[in-house]
């Protein structure tokens, strides 16, 4: 019952919560999401498999063997800070009915085993985003959301189908055509450019739910990484994932200078970057991802959370800033931190592979996006003036913060909670890192793009005078007239079609040309 | 008999032409009348007097379950809806060349697929009554004259089948069929006249 | 007791319902409480039981047993959502009587009887599909002529029956009787290219009688094919090719015309062809697990008709009448229905955790013969999928509150209950796929 007790845990907090009164609707979900957290770190000291049924390969197999454990932990214990963040005030029902629900998909998809879970995992999942972007999202971007995820997960479907039922028979699949349908599955469930809708939905509902829905979206598409990394996809057209993957990193990174919607845009090219990474091979694909994923999910939250506490005093307001350092920190690479553990790790793949322009690359987009990044900092916290949190408030940020440092001193520290064979090869430490031959060019490429960020941060106004009008024509980049006008056209198109329809169904016309055909058939066959 | 199979036949063929290209409704739906008597006539030969007789009772129950409604509609506007103006296809030389063509068509069909174990005269009419009330459905503009068109379709297969199956069970439900058809007309037409109203 | 009751029940109860048809809670609970009773006699009685009626025989054996357990406790909550919210007068008397013509067409072992019975059963839904001034009475025309035109052609192909019987080394007859039954049964289901009636009906109709009609009287249309396929073997070399080919254009044009569709009506219509189309596959693989998946596929099928019409029918019926399109902002005045709506759509598009358990051994049982013709029938899914899921821009934009106010208690429940069904039927669908398996390995063309 362990096993199910996490599930059960967030399902019956979210369906109490419809019929309880909205004084006690924070509380009870910061219970539902305790329990959930409890039991999914039980799990980890009996791990197993947690439901059978059928054949391992085409039945339904839940197990907390893999490295979802770690992604499943990390989900409650986000949304379980988020929950505690301003505790005191009520949140509305349908809100945290939504974030539990988010989380409960998360967890049925992180601890599924095989394609066909996976594929059922995906369907709740999409089902719970349904409700996330219930609860605010532009219309047009909820529409496109759900529509790009439901046919990622028929990707799914398809090569659940391709692998499991003709291996071996006479009919030969492509498994280029496999591999290119698990790479359209993926990019989608993260939720990279310019499939990025989820992630855009994420910035417009309440704070609650849109944490939710990033840390999830986020976490459940490392988890397939984990899974199906895309270095052992055999045939995958590499050439157009990688020019796609370095326009979701300098989106992202140029991007983060409009000053809105700033975790979307690091997402984006955070993942932009690993998704470089892993196109061009890497041979740490697995830790790279999980590294990196944690790191950018407790960064983006420390940023999130830092944004809703409401620091009363100064000294307050200087912890809360010095968490909100630790998560920029990270994001920039700065070393002892989980993020600078993770680039370290991509570069070095980077340089085994010879890509050294691709280093190149990363290191101007880090570049870019450390100047908004210490801007927020300087200033965002500064914005709440009156706060009513005390203490416990300020040390909410902390949290999420502190794994951040822990990590980047002991990057094992994120595989240690799974078994060794599930990550291609065992965690490098600190030392180990820090003491490998060609180190100096991997330092050189994260801490120099440090120094020049810090340099454009404090020319920031002269350079965004000088360049104003190629930041205002920059939401171009968000592809919003693109989708648009695609929508139109295929609406005309559709209108047009439905017209025809509507004409021959409608009168004696269609009648007429069924009768001529079938005349025409029996005529020809007798 | 009073008339020869082939008086039958020829008349069969005139009241089934006279509904699909004449639009006043007396004239169809007393044409409809004499269809079910010559009918009746027709299956005298092969079937039991009793069952001819009841085939033209039920004619003319449905006669008068139909005539109420159309005689309530009378003098009325025909409908015009908008998607349905007066063409080409629905002008009465148009209705007149493709009735003939499709008895031409009903012929030729036979000729090359007879129906077997059924009598030459019988698969005739058969063939002609279906034929035109399929056209007679095609060309009509509203609950009436499909539902005559429809009715004269099911007499043309009800010609055929009661040949092969005579069973009185299955007389009479084929029976109902038509009789329940029959109450569906007055009823659309109602509804048909109850919306001119309206939009007037 | 005897199976003879399941058909005279209703019909004795419906003068008394029409009696009370404006009274709604009268004519309600009178017309609920006589399907609850007919489904409970249904229930009750065993099984492997033959009537004779005027010489001919009333067979209740196992599989026409589930068959009339579905048929009237679906008739039950037809009857219950009606009660606040009016189907038109004629509704309560006169689904009565169609349910005990249906009843006898399902049990009547003689296929001639049963295709005139379904018949009947049929030009009474033409007063239903109508329903009032409301619609258009083209549209109940339209249905009426295929009805004829389908049950002539039925009629006809017993006759053939007979030549083939004689004649059994005729190829000639074979193809002429399963041309016949191909025309007849194509147009009584709505396979595509015979579509043509039901997207109309399905908008202008309704809601209630619509999902009659797409969930519950083609059910039984089906359960006489299976019947003919079961009891007439020379069927078998060319019915299940026909089968097969029917059924992948059937998914597939269903699907891609959903697709192209807006007015939630014609979306319902065009989704449930195409989960017709994959019943018949399934039905044409003759496999135990085909034919099981696709009668289970059939009652998940019926199951996300009724939570779409349910759904769709508040809503157009809170926003004043019959609407082609869905209103803005409805999410946030109607939650239930909005939700059980896009769900249900999702379900008859193949959604993983409520449509896709009974689509799975369909895909199963086609994929080692035609790859190319299973990834085909996802295709048709996700034709589905689109069409319900533009509906959310819409769905969740900002509009105004509709006059009618929030969901009637008893269908907001109604709603709720049926999701969960779905869903139950969703993850654990070996509940009635394990059930119908042993059921199927009675008919004689499953093969293994």
């Amino acid at each position: 019952m362990l096993y199910v007790a996490p599930l059960v845990a967030l399902l019956g907090g979210a369906l109490l919560l419809l019929f309880l009164s909205p004084r006690y609707g924070r509380l009870l979900a910061l219970l539902s999401t305790a329990a959930a957290l409890l039991f999914t770190g039980g799990m980890v000291a009996r791990p197993g498999i947690l439901l059978r049924c059928g054949p391992e390969e085409t039945g339904l197999l839940l197990s907390t063997e893999g490295p979802g454990l770690i992604f499943a932990l990390l989900v409650t214990f986000v949304i379980l800070v988020s929950i505690g963040v301003r505790f005191s005030e009520r949140e509305e029902a349908p809100v945290l009915v939504s974030t539990l629900l988010l989380a409960a998909g998360a967890l049925l998809f992180l601890l599924s085993r095989n394609l066909l879970t996976l594929y059922l995992g995906w369907g709740l999942l999409d089902l719970t985003i349904l409700l996330g972007l219930a609860q605010g999202a532009s219309p047009r971007t909820a529409t496109r959301a759900m529509i790009i995820n439901f046919t990622a997960g028929l990707a799914l479907l398809f090569s659940l189908l391709a692998t499991t039922y003709l291996e071996g028979s006479p009919t030969r699949y492509n498994p280029q055509l496999l591999a290119l349908l698990i790479v359209l599955a993926s990019w989608v469930r993260w939720g990279l450019y310019p499939v990025q809708m989820v992630h855009i939905a994420a910035q417009q509902i309440p704070f609650l739910s849109g944490s939710a829905l990033q840390t999830v979206t986020l976490a459940t598409g490392g988890y397939f990484l984990t899974l199906y990394e895309w270095p052992q996809l055999v045939g995958v057209p590499r050439t157009v994932l990688l020019l796609l993957a370095g326009l979701a990193l300098f989106y992202g990174a140029l991007s983060t200078w409009r000053k809105e919607r700033l975790s979307l845009y690091l997402a984006q090219s955070q993942i932009g970057l690993l998704a470089l990474g892993l196109l061009a091979g890497g041979t740490r694909g697995g830790q790279a991802v999980l590294l990196l994923t944690i790191s950018l999910v407790l960064a983006l939250s420390v940023l999130r959370v830092g944004m809703e506490v409401l620091p009363s005093t100064p000294r307050q307001r200087f912890v809360v800033k010095i968490a909100l350092g630790i998560g920029v920190a990270s994001l920039c690479g700065l070393p002892l931190t989980a993020g600078f553990a993770a680039r370290w790790l991509i570069y070095d793949s980077f340089f085994r592979q010879g890509q050294g322009l691709i280093v190149g690359l990363g290191a101007l987009s880090s570049a870019l996006t450390v100047g908004p990044l210490l801007g927020f900092i300087s200033r965002g916290p500064d914005r709440r003036m009156k706060g009513r949190g005390g203490w416990a408030s300020a040390a909410i940020p902390w949290l999420l913060a502190a794994p951040l440092a822990i990590l980047g001193l002991y990057p094992p520290g994120a595989g240690a909670l799974v078994r060794p064979e599930t990550i291609s090869e065992s965690f490098p430490s600190l030392v180990q890192l820090l003491g490998v031959p060609s180190s100096l060019p991997i330092w050189a490429a994260i801490v120099l793009p440090l120094l020049l960020g810090y340099l454009v941060f404090r020319f920031e106004e002269w350079l965004l005078h000088r360049a104003g009008r190629f930041w205002e024509r920059l939401f171009f980049l968000d592809l919003e007239g693109l989708y648009g006008a695609t929508e139109k056209v295929g609406a005309k198109m559709c209108s047009g079609l439905r017209g025809v329809i509507m004409v021959v169904e409608g009168g004696s016309l269609g009648w007429l040309l069924l009768l001529a055909f079938l005349v025409a058939l029996f005529l020809w066959r007798g | 008999m009073v008339f020869s199979a082939e008086q039958l036949v020829w008349g069969l063929l005139f009241t089934a032409g006279l509904i699909a290209v004449v639009e006043e409704w007396r004239i169809s739906l007393f044409a409809l009348l004499i269809q079910y008597v010559l009918v009746g006539f027709l299956l005298s030969g092969s079937l039991s007097p009793s069952l001819a007789l009841a085939k033209i009772a039920m004619g003319g129950m449905i006669f008068f379950i139909l005539y109420p409604t159309t005689w309530r509609g009378r003098g009325k506007p025909p409908v015009r809806i908008a998607s349905q103006e007066r063409t080409l296809a629905t002008t009465f030389p148009l209705r007149l060349v493709g009735s003939v063509l499709i008895v031409l068509v009903a012929y030729g069909l036979l000729h090359q697929y007879p129906w077997e174990g059924v009598a030459p005269h019988l698969a005739l009419a058969s063939n002609f009554l279906m034929a035109m009330g399929l056209w007679t459905v095609i060309l009509g503009r509203g609950p009436f004259r499909m539902g005559l068109g429809l009715l004269t379709f099911q007499t043309g297969f009800e010609l055929l089948f009661t040949t092969w199956e005579r069973s009185l069970l299955v007389a009479g439900l084929l029976g109902l069929v038509n009789i329940l058809l029959a109450l569906t007309i007055p009823y659309l037409k109602a509804v048909e006249l109850a919306r001119r109203r309206v939009e007037r | 007791m005897t199976p003879l009751w399941i058909i005279v029940v209703p019909w004795v109860m419906a003068p008394w319902v029409y009696l009370f048809r404006r009274h709604s809670t009268i004519a309600t609970f009178l017309s609920a409480g006589t399907a609850l009773s007919v489904a409970i006699i249904c229930f009750l009685l065993p099984p492997d039981q033959t009537v004779s009626v005027l010489g001919r025989g009333l067979l209740f054996d196992p599989w026409r047993r589930w068959l009339l357990l579905l048929l009237f406790a679906g008739a039950v909550l037809l009857f219950l959502y009606s009660w606040h919210l009016s189907q038109g007068w004629s509704f309560f008397p006169f689904l009565l009587v169609t349910l005990g013509l249906l009843a006898g067409s399902a049990m009547v072992d003689n296929f001639l009887l049963a295709v005139l019975l379904l018949e009947l059963a049929g030009i009474i839904l033409a007063f239903l599909i109508q329903g009032g001034p409301r619609a258009d009475p083209r549209v109940a025309m339209g249905y009426l002529v295929p009805l004829i035109v389908a049950g002539s052609c039925l009629i006809f192909s017993t006759h053939l029956f007979d030549l083939v019987a004689l004649y059994p080394e005729d190829p000639l007859s074979v193809r002429l009787a399963v041309t016949a039954l191909t025309l007849g049964f194509g147009i009584l289901l709505a396979v595509v290219p015979f579509h043509l009636f039901l997207p109309a009906v399905t908008q202008e109709a309704p809601p209630m009688v619509a999902t009659f009609l797409l969930g519950f009287y083609q059910v039984v249309a089906l359960s006489l094919m299976v019947g003919l396929l079961d009891r007439q073997p020379w069927l078998k070399s060319e019915a299940f090719n026909v089968l097969l080919v029917a059924g992948f254009i059937t998914a597939l044009g269903g699907g891609l015309f959903a697709f192209l569709e807006r007015a939630p009506g014609r979306l319902l219509a065009y989704g449930t062809i195409s989960n017709l189309g994959l019943v018949l596959i399934g039905l044409g693989s003759a496999s135990g697990v085909g034919v099981a998946g696709a009668i289970a596929h059939l009652i998940n099928r019926s199951l996300a008709i009724v939570l779409v019409a349910m759904s769709w029918g508040v809503i157009s019926e809170r926003y004043g009448g019959e609407r082609s399109a869905m209103p803005w902002g409805v999410a946030r005045a109607l939650p239930w229905a909005t939700f059980g709506y896009i769900l249900g759509g999702l379900t008859l598009a193949g959604f993983p955790l409520t449509g896709f358990a009974t689509r799975w051994p369909i895909y199963l049982a086609l994929l080692p013969y035609n790859p190319l013709c299973t990834f085909g029938l996802i295709l048709g899914g996700l034709g589905i999928a689109w069409g319900y899921l533009r509906s959310l821009t819409p769905i969740l934009g900002r509009g105004e509150r509709p006059p009618g106010g929030r969901e009637p208690l008893l269908v907001a429940v109604m709603i709720v209950t049926l999701v969960g069904t779905s869903f139950l039927l969703g993850i654990y669908p070996d509940y009635l796929l394990e059930p119908l398996r042993n059921m199927v390995e009675g008919f004689s063309f499953v093969a293994g």
